[in-house]
């Protein structure tokens, strides 16, 4: 019996038992570095998805030359912050916001400030300004929150936002910078227009891209 | 793309493995991990036992019995290495199975990971649709010359190529370059089944309303300017059905159920301000992944 044992271990199947072990092992690390990466891409496609609402345009009534509508100010939870009901002339709304994108290591958050409401018949400078509505001691409404160190934040921003030449700064002591500042402007243009009894939602992305949205 | 083929032919391989060990490893399982197996092996040796246990008469005696029992339980002894080596290779395969199974998990979760790294590409994908110089015009104060760098995507070389340049002259301290936005949900953009897109359309200023702008768009055949790559850059792509996709597009922008059936998400109008600027600056404006234009060196 114990001669037909050692006969039956043959160097080649040792050779493939080692093949198998050692396949086992690599397959099984290959597998948890796998597991970690795919959650990893999946957080970054959710971060690059968290998207947000910053302000939402009802039209209640458009005619010809004239339109009615109802300007809503959001926080970043969709609450109402500000809002103001305005008659324009006009057929399309633009809604101008000055963004900040501020960046810390390879992420991006961006803040939204709408500044100004005209058409497409009244040149910007005679735009509605909205700052009034939603910033109270120079402090913008729609971010605010309840950590003062946050809230101190948001005020550095909200100022830094509207002095000039403000990008490409450090944020104050931390590695946190503004990267873009600018001016951006949200319309429907040649897009459709605005339809009475709709609403249409303003929403900013991590890297400071703007999108309007027709609410269904 | 063929790496992502070659994984699931492999895997598709590798069911055929499983499908094809799974009986010999569930029968395996049954009869040695089992108080079920184990019985039925123990009536199957007791049943050889019985039937070896008649006589010469046919009749049952104990003592055929027992010489049966013997017998039987001596052939089992002679054969043990026989069995052992059965039972080995039933265990072997019982972990070969375990190890395709888990070669096939690990293969697709390896196309998985393969998938989202390319979704996660496509939704980063920035695309340049245009540059801007704007300086002040010394010749007429008040004014700026705006020149504008337009770039397209060409299909073929899968990057932006320039398409065009123009200079137009506005007033103002303020300008606004607006833009056609055509977002799409966000599933097609991650599979890469389609492109954010992005058109200059109207240069307006801070004292210039929007309706009084210089239009950017040129529209010839329904398609803008900005998407008339050079045609020698579509390659094997018909130049008439590149306007024609582009045209279907644009189309749809303005029509719901239209845009719906082609998965559009939002198409709007986007403009950005820019300042002139004494040193000629150049501000360059990109279409993005996830959708709205973002402006790349701001002030």
């Amino acid at each position: 019996m114990r001669s037909r044992l050692r006969a039956g271990i043959h160097p080649g199947v040792l050779f493939l038992l080692f093949l198998a072990v050692a396949a086992g092992i690599a397959f099984y690390y290959l597998k948890i570095g796998l597991a970690e990466k795919k959650v990893h891409i999946e957080k970054a496609i959710a971060y690059l998805q968290s998207e947000y609402p910053f302000a939402e345009i009802a039209v209640k009534r458009v005619q010809t030359n004239e339109m009615d509508v109802t300007l809503r100010i959001l926080d970043v939870s969709g609450q109402t912050v500000g809002t103001k009901d305005y008659s324009l002339r006009g057929r399309d709304i633009f809604l101008e916001n000055r963004v900040v994108v501020l960046t810390a290591a390879d992420r991006e958050r961006s803040m939204v400030f709408p500044v100004k409401l005209y058409t497409e018949s009244v040149p910007p400078t005679e735009g509605d300004d909205l700052l009034p509505l939603y910033s109270v001691d120079n402090y913008p409404d729609n971010y605010r929150n309840q950590d003062a160190e946050l809230s101190n934040a948001v005020r550095y921003v909200f100022r830094r936002a509207f002095e000039l030449s403000n990008a490409g700064r450090e944020f104050g002591e931390t590695n946190v910078r503004i990267s873009v500042s600018m001016d951006a402007v949200l319309h429907r243009g040649g897009m459709g227009g605005f339809e009475a009894g709709k609403s249409y939602r303003c929403v900013v992305h991590p890297n400071g891209g703007l999108e309007l949205r027709e609410v269904k | 793309m063929q790496n992502l083929d070659a994984l699931k032919s492999l895997e598709s391989t590798l069911g055929a493995v499983i499908f094809l060990l799974n009986p010999l490893v569930a029968a395996a399982k049954f009869l040695f991990l089992t108080p079920w197996g184990w019985i039925a092996i123990g009536i199957a040796f007791i049943f050889v036992v019985i039937v070896g246990s008649r006589g010469q008469d046919g009749e049952f005696h104990l003592s055929t019995f027992l010489a049966s029992l013997a017998r039987t339980a001596f052939s089992l002894y002679a054969n043990l290495f026989h069995i052992l080596v059965g039972v080995a290779i039933l265990a072997g395969v019982y972990v070969l199975s375990n190890a395709a199974r888990d070669a096939a998990a690990t293969l697709t979760l390896m196309r998985e990971t393969k998938m989202l790294e390319a979704a996660l590409a496509n939704l980063k994908s920035d695309r340049k649709v245009l540059e801007v110089k704007c300086v002040p015009d010394m010749q007429d104060p008040g004014n700026n010359l705006v020149t504008l760098s337009y770039f397209a995507w060409s299909p073929g070389l899968d990057r932006d190529v320039p398409a065009g340049e123009e200079t137009v002259t506005i007033a103002g301290e303020k300008i606004y370059v607006d833009f056609g936005v055509i977002n799409f949900d966000y599933s097609l953009v991650e599979k890469g089944e389609r492109k954010n897109i992005t058109f200059p359309h109207t240069l307006y200023s801070d004292i210039r309303a929007y309706e009084n702008g210089a239009d950017l768009l040129h529209p010839s055949n329904g398609v803008p300017a900005s998407f008339s790559p050079d045609r020698q850059t579509l390659f094997l792509l018909d130049g008439s059905e590149y306007d024609r996709e582009i045209g279907i597009v644009m189309d749809a922008a303005t029509n719901r159920d239209k845009a719906r059936k082609l998965g559009i998400r939002a198409a709007y109008g986007e403009a950005i301000a820019i300042k002139p600027q004494q040193n000629g600056k150049t501000y360059q404006f990109y279409s993005t992944g996830t959708g709205g234009v973002v402006l790349k060196n701001p002030d």
